[in-house]
């Protein structure tokens, strides 16, 4: 019986150290809990900020983007207008002054000189620079069969070089010199010689 | 600017004379005539002086081998030219022709433009000689695109390597002649310097001239 009564106190004393046990578990484990719910808090807080934060550069790059596009229509309307001024401003142009040796000794016609002048030149450096050059023989004077050639002032080369690869106007066996190239047609007329009254016309 | 024309090669004392006159009109101050005898070309200098021209005679030489040119060289020089050209066949003698003291010109045709690289350029400053370029072949009928690349090979190459180089006409009669400003516009339409351009039809021409067929010893 003693026995019995014995067991029994020692079960009951260990059923209650292990419900202290539990308990002082369940505190712990409850302070525990306490402390993640206190870090998740922070951890909401800090999302919270962060989201606010990419709110705010997505404001702020939206507000670039309109900045960057008024940036860009800045930029190419300056362009534009670069290239207008370009447009705008007076084309440079070159007064080549020549004369012209024939086989017999007659001057050719202004026609045929020019036309022997701009087949070279398309042959020398094709279409393209026979359009950018906009050589147009702008004065002829038959009787020194002498006459003034006007180019594009970056095209001069080419067109020089061209008449230096004439050989025949017309039918006839015929060297192109050029004498001097001047930047308006006033000197150009001065060089070839002309009076006074013929300048004026 | 005194422009030259280091080859002029008339087939009569007529066409020499016309050439002479035409040649002081368009600005040259200083030929070359080439002739098959020195005493035709002298004729030919002749008749140029008369039109106040600065008058020289000259021969050029086609050299294949080295070998045999040097022989031909040194005739020339014998015979009392006063300008010496090689036309090279072969790299060797394109080589050998511009270390020569005797030679003043290597005349390079458009289709060897490849003989104009930077061995050349240092012979060519050792020797001293000048390289040629022809321009009659621009003026051929048919495609020009051959010799127009032949010859702005080899004039921007002497132009970007510093070796001295001068363009003559090689004209036969007055209808192939070149004036220097078209000469010139045409240099530098094909890509060299301005500067460089009025040097191959004034100084470098000069300097083939200061050198002496009967070479510098």
């Amino acid at each position: 019986m003693q026995d019995a009564a014995l067991l029994a106190s020692l079960v009951s004393a260990a059923t209650a150290a292990v419900i202290v046990l539990m308990a002082r578990r369940i505190v712990l484990l409850e302070e525990r809990l306490a402390a993640v719910d206190g870090r998740s808090r922070e951890v909401e807080e800090r999302l919270a900020r962060l989201e606010e934060g990419l709110e705010e550069a997505g404001r702020a790059a939206r507000r670039l983007s309109l900045l960057e596009k008024a940036v860009a229509k800045a930029l190419e309307s300056y362009m534009a207008e670069d290239v207008l001024e370009k447009l705008r401003r007076k084309r440079r142009r070159r007064y080549i002054v020549f004369y012209v040796v024939t086989e017999d000794g007659s001057a050719p016609a202004p026609e045929e000189v020019e036309k022997a002048l701009l087949r070279a030149l398309e042959r020398l450096a094709g279409q393209l620079a026979v359009a950018a050059s906009r050589a147009q023989l702008v004065y002829y004077v038959p009787e020194k069969a002498a006459g003034i050639l006007r180019a594009s002032h970056e095209t001069k080369y080419l067109v020089l070089a061209a008449m230096g690869l004439v050989r025949r106007v017309g039918d006839r066996r015929a060297l192109i010199v050029p004498v001097r190239t001047t930047g308006t047609i006033k000197t150009a007329k001065r060089v070839l010689g002309l009076t006074l009254r013929e300048l004026k016309k | 600017m005194r422009a030259c024309d280091l080859q002029l090669a008339p087939r009569s004392i007529r066409d020499a004379d016309s050439m002479a006159e035409a040649a002081a009109r368009m600005g040259l101050r200083v030929v070359a005539f080439e002739a098959p005898s020195v005493e035709a070309a002298r004729g030919y200098a002749e008749a140029a002086r008369r039109w106040g021209l600065e008058a020289y005679t000259r021969v050029t030489i086609e050299a294949r081998s080295w070998g045999d040119a040097a022989r031909e060289v040194a005739k020339a020089a014998q015979r009392g030219y006063d300008l010496v050209a090689v036309r090279p066949r072969s790299a060797e003698a394109a080589r050998l022709a511009a270390r020569d003291p005797r030679v003043a010109v290597i005349q390079l045709p458009p289709g060897m433009a490849r003989y104009m690289d930077r061995s050349q350029a240092l012979m060519l400053r050792e020797g001293g000689a000048v390289v040629e370029v022809r321009l009659l072949p621009l003026l051929r009928p048919g495609d020009p695109r051959a010799a127009l690349r032949g010859v702005m090979v080899i004039v921007r190459r002497a132009a970007a390597l510093g070796a001295p180089f001068i363009a003559s006409s090689g004209a036969r009669s007055l209808w192939e002649m070149w004036s220097p400003a078209a000469a010139r516009a045409l240099l530098e339409a094909l890509g060299v310097p301005s500067n460089i351009a009025l040097l191959a039809l004034t100084a470098y021409c000069r300097q083939a001239l200061l050198k002496p067929a009967q070479g510098r010893a």
